[in-house]
């Protein structure tokens, strides 16, 4: 005011008094067992995990006008799961090993909304008797691949002609709108499962670390999905869009149009769900440790040398995910774990 | 071990002596909270800033045009407006369905009683934020018809999770706060981005005009027009007034018409520039200073100005629809070439002086208000020429720039995201337009209608109005209509306009460049005269649905 700045005092964030702890109920069987003089064990772990008073942002009415979720004490969740271990120690001679494998697997299932069901956040719904994390969008039908085929399915916008996104008209009322949203999927990796392998001979050592997920999705918008995205660039597999010569109806991208006028295949839906299960060599070692004899005689205890490398291959179940980091969560993207080689030496003196 | 102990005691000493009941339930000291408020003067003025965050119009309000026919706005994420001209409109898109300042402002007006302040000063605080609120209502309800009326301040979201009130209901409602309030303001506020008696009568005025209560409308304006606001003018010229040579462009038949040329054309620009903040044409501006982030300054010189002129982004480029709207300078319809003979003149850039015929003696404000290849504006920069570099980054898709609002003084040209200039939200040539077109619906052509329209153009150093030639009540409404659509060019007023008219329609269609190229597909459906609620509201609000299917959404 007056060209200078002022301060100014508003209601801000909505305050939840009444706030309190989850309150979670475990119940638990575990099992350990070893067998061959403990050369192999098994662990197996089923729970159920009941937890009452789930912290959660409700979204509000737009009409409160206080912005995105109100933390509350918002319903009763379960998960009910089964982790398994199975480690096996071995040796040959000079040549010892671990291996060990392990997954787990989580049945995840909203039980209570205290009567706010249905509650709809950007793609993901939080819905009783689904997962948390569950995707609620358009559900993608492939490509129009001519005029005609747009005129006789269910009007989707004005500009929407061959080469678009077809939308499934879930309730057939020849309009695509709210009305036609599922669920589709879900972003928590509620099946992980990892390996690993351990191994020496004489100074050698080795190790090898895997992860991975399955039956997970990732949703990608703007820059992590779309070509030349406010001056981004395009990647390979755009080229294999559609087009007036490749009128493909399940080609893997819909027609090229200037992002201004694209906005009817940018809607939220299936399209842009990518199957981000993958499987991950996270970490890999190799050492060798000069035998303590020679090094000694230099007054050093131990002298080891190692290289090692994180994350160096990584395989995914959609080819289009190439250049992303399956770990993200659903975004625009970010910048992914970085591949790192190192090289090192260990001195003990 | 006996360490241990006596730590083991004292932090069971500390338990004890910290579990009350209440130790957790304190006051936050780094944040304000509503149980210590409300104590003071201060706290309400700073309550007042709060709401003056959300006053019903800002620069933003520049990107309107772009929603109708004067204006394309090219890049997507920063408005709505591509979408909402190419005729793609679903509940996908949130055009403003936003109740964030209508929160302020309930919890303003029902806690003001707290504050320890003089009755006066109360009444003329909740006067202006009635006034706020009235206007909040006025742009949801004409954006997207029947929206909740919430009018008090509430915690819980079952509390205004509510059906919408019609339309009509929500306007009536914004009248009568206009009504209730408007004698408690003050003829002049401490600052000209404060509501005024004149801002409220004038804001009254617009929403008759927008429902066609004409004589309502009329009332309203001329009540404006009584309270000493004029139309800005220059009364001599300065040599920055005089750096670009119009005799290319205008055949001046005197020395007298030359001078009032260039008159009009420095008080059109002028009015809009940092030195003439808050002059007498300004009923009521949004305040803006020079950058030091993009939330303090407008940006208007950003947004449309482009990158080969002013460092600007073009973000919202005019339409030649909108050039082509412009008077010959004899105050006429203008005759516009074809397509195909325009871009044959303009040669990809390489034009011949023929090209530019179509620029000659045309209003004033076209020069004022449009940069065309061949425009001169030492202003800027000297020697400066404006080109089209077609294709390039932050360059207009349809061959034009705005300078209207820009300010080319130096200072306002530093920044990333310049404009340290206000942005007129009302200003007092509006209020004659308003007045124009509302006493001609009801009664047809009379004296003081040119007159309103004759204070406009001749201060744009324009010839007035023909009375002889435009004598019937229709010639005069298309001329009015024409004459709004030039004076508040870029300002954010054509939308409302074309949908209050009913001729959305027939101007929404492809727009061209100058070189013939299809600028932007367009697409126009009657139902678009309101625009969706959007998605997440429905979903959160369910009450909306059955309003939303009668949108035809």
């Amino acid at each position: 005011m007056g060209d200078s700045r002022v301060d100014g005092v508003w209601p801000n964030k909505q305050a939840n008094p009444g706030l309190t702890w989850e309150t979670v109920q475990m119940t638990n069987f575990g099992l350990d067992a070893g067998f061959f003089k403990n050369a192999l064990s098994v662990q197996l772990d089923v729970f159920d995990k009941q937890t009452k008073d789930i912290l959660l942002n409700i979204p509000q009415p737009l009409e409160l006008g206080a912005g995105d979720g109100i933390p509350s004490n918002a319903g009763r969740l379960s998960n009910k799961g089964v982790e398994f271990m199975l480690t096996y120690r071995g040796e040959i001679q000079d040549f010892k090993y671990t291996f060990s494998g392990n997954f787990s697997k989580i049945w995840n299932e909203i039980e209570d909304l205290h009567g706010m069901d249905d509650q709809i956040n950007s793609y993901w719904i939080n819905r009783v008797g689904e997962s948390i994390g569950s995707f609620y969008m358009y559900e993608a039908d492939g490509l129009f691949s001519s005029q005609a085929e747009v005129d006789a399915h269910a009007v989707q916008d004005a500009a929407t002609s061959a080469g678009d996104i077809r939308y499934k008209d879930l309730n057939n009322d020849g309009v695509i709108n709210g009305d036609d949203r599922a669920i589709v999927g879900n972003d928590v990796p509620y099946f992980t499962y990892g390996l690993n392998f351990n191994a020496s001979y004489k100074g050698f050592d080795f190790n090898i670390q895997g992860q991975g997920v399955t039956d997970v999705l990732v949703y990608l918008d703007s820059e992590a999905s779309q070509a030349f995205f406010n001056g981004a660039g395009a990647k390979d597999y755009h080229l294999g869009r559609w087009t007036q010569a490749n009128p493909n109806p399940t080609a893997v991208y819909p027609r090229l149009l200037p992002s201004g006028e694209n906005q009817h295949n940018q809607r939220m839906s299936t399209f842009w769900l990518y199957n981000a299960s993958y499987f991950r060599i996270k970490n890999l070692v190799l050492g060798y440790t000069i035998p303590s004899d020679v090094t000694q005689k230099f007054g050093i205890n131990k002298l080891r040398f190692y290289v090692s490398g994180s994350n160096l291959f990584t395989t995914r179940s959609d080819d289009r995910l190439d250049d992303f980091d399956p770990e993200i969560p659903s975004s625009r993207g970010s910048y992914p774990v970085m591949k790192v080689y190192s090289f090192g030496l260990n001195v003990n003196f | 071990m006996k360490q241990i102990k006596k730590y083991i005691l004292m932090s069971l000493a500390l338990i004890g002596a910290s579990c009350s009941d209440d130790f957790l339930d304190r006051e936050p000291q780094d944040q304000i909270s509503s149980g210590t408020f409300w104590k003071s003067e201060n706290d309400v003025e700073l309550a007042l800033n709060g709401c003056y965050a959300y006053v019903g119009a800002s620069v933003y309000d520049a990107y309107n045009d772009a929603y109708a026919d004067n204006s394309y706005c090219q890049y997507p994420w920063e408005s709505n407006a591509t979408i909402i001209s190419a005729g793609t409109i679903d509940a996908n898109m949130d055009d403003g369905y936003d109740y964030a300042g209508i929160r302020r402002f309930n919890y303003f007006i029902d806690n003001i009683d707290k504050a320890p302040i003089s009755e006066s000063i109360k009444k003329q605080y909740v006067s202006e934020v009635r006034v706020l609120r009235a206007w909040a209502y006025y742009n949801l309800t004409k954006k997207f018809g029947a929206v909740p009326l919430i009018t008090n301040f509430f915690i819980d979201g079952k509390d205004v999770a509510i059906a919408p009130t019609p339309e009509s209901e929500v306007m009536d409602f914004v009248i009568s706060e206009l009504e209730a309030v408007v004698d408690n303001l003050p003829v002049e506020n401490v600052y000209k981005s404060r509501v005024s008696k004149a801002a409220a009568l004038a804001l009254k005025s617009r929403i008759h005009l927008f429902n066609q209560q004409w004589a309502e409308a009329a009332a309203s304006a001329q009540q404006v027009m009584g309270l000493g606001y004029e139309l800005f003018k220059v009364s001599s010229l300065s040599s920055e007034d005089l750096a670009d040579d119009y005799s290319d462009f205008v055949n001046f038949d005197s020395a007298e018409q030359e001078q009032k040329f260039y008159l009009g054309l420095a008080s059109y620009q002028k009015l809009f520039w940092e030195a003439n903040e808050g002059n007498a044409e300004v009923i009521m501006e949004a305040e803006y200073i020079p950058e030091s982030a993009y939330e303090y300054s407008s940006g208007i010189n950003t947004i449309y100005l482009a990158d080969n002129a002013g460092g600007g982004w073009s973000s919202v480029t005019p339409t030649q629809g909108l050039v082509d709207a412009y008077w010959t300078k004899a105050g006429e319809d203008f005759a516009a070439p074809s397509r195909e003979s325009r871009a044959a003149a303009y040669n990809n850039g390489d034009y011949s002086a023929a090209y530019l015929e179509e620029f000659k003696n045309r209003d004033t404000r076209l020069y004022a208000s449009i940069l065309f290849p061949g425009a001169k504006w030492n202003d800027l920069q000297d020697g400066f020429v404006f080109s089209w570099n077609k294709g390039g980054s932050n360059i207009s898709k349809t061959g034009y720039n705005y300078r209207k609002m820009v300010d080319p003084s130096e200072s306002a040209q530093s920044g990333q995201y310049k404009g340290p200039q206000n942005f007129p939200i009302i200003r007092y040539a509006e209020v004659l337009l308003t007045y124009a077109e509302a006493k001609n619906e009801t009664s047809g052509p009379s004296g003081d209608i040119y007159d309103a329209i004759d204070a406009i153009r001749l201060r744009a150093g324009m010839p007035a109005v023909d009375r002889a030639a435009v004598s019937s009540k229709d010639a005069l409404r298309s001329l009015i209509r024409n004459e709004r659509r030039i004076e508040l060019a870029g300002e954010g007023f054509r939308w409302d306009d074309i949908r209050r008219w009913g001729i959305s329609q027939e101007v929404m269609t492809p727009i061209y460049s100058i070189d013939n190229d299809l600028a932007q597909e367009r697409r126009y459906d009657p139902k678009f005269v309101r625009l969706p609620y959007p998605q997440t509201a429905v979903d959160r609000n369910p009450n909306l649905k059955d309003a939303q299917e009668a949108k035809g959404y």
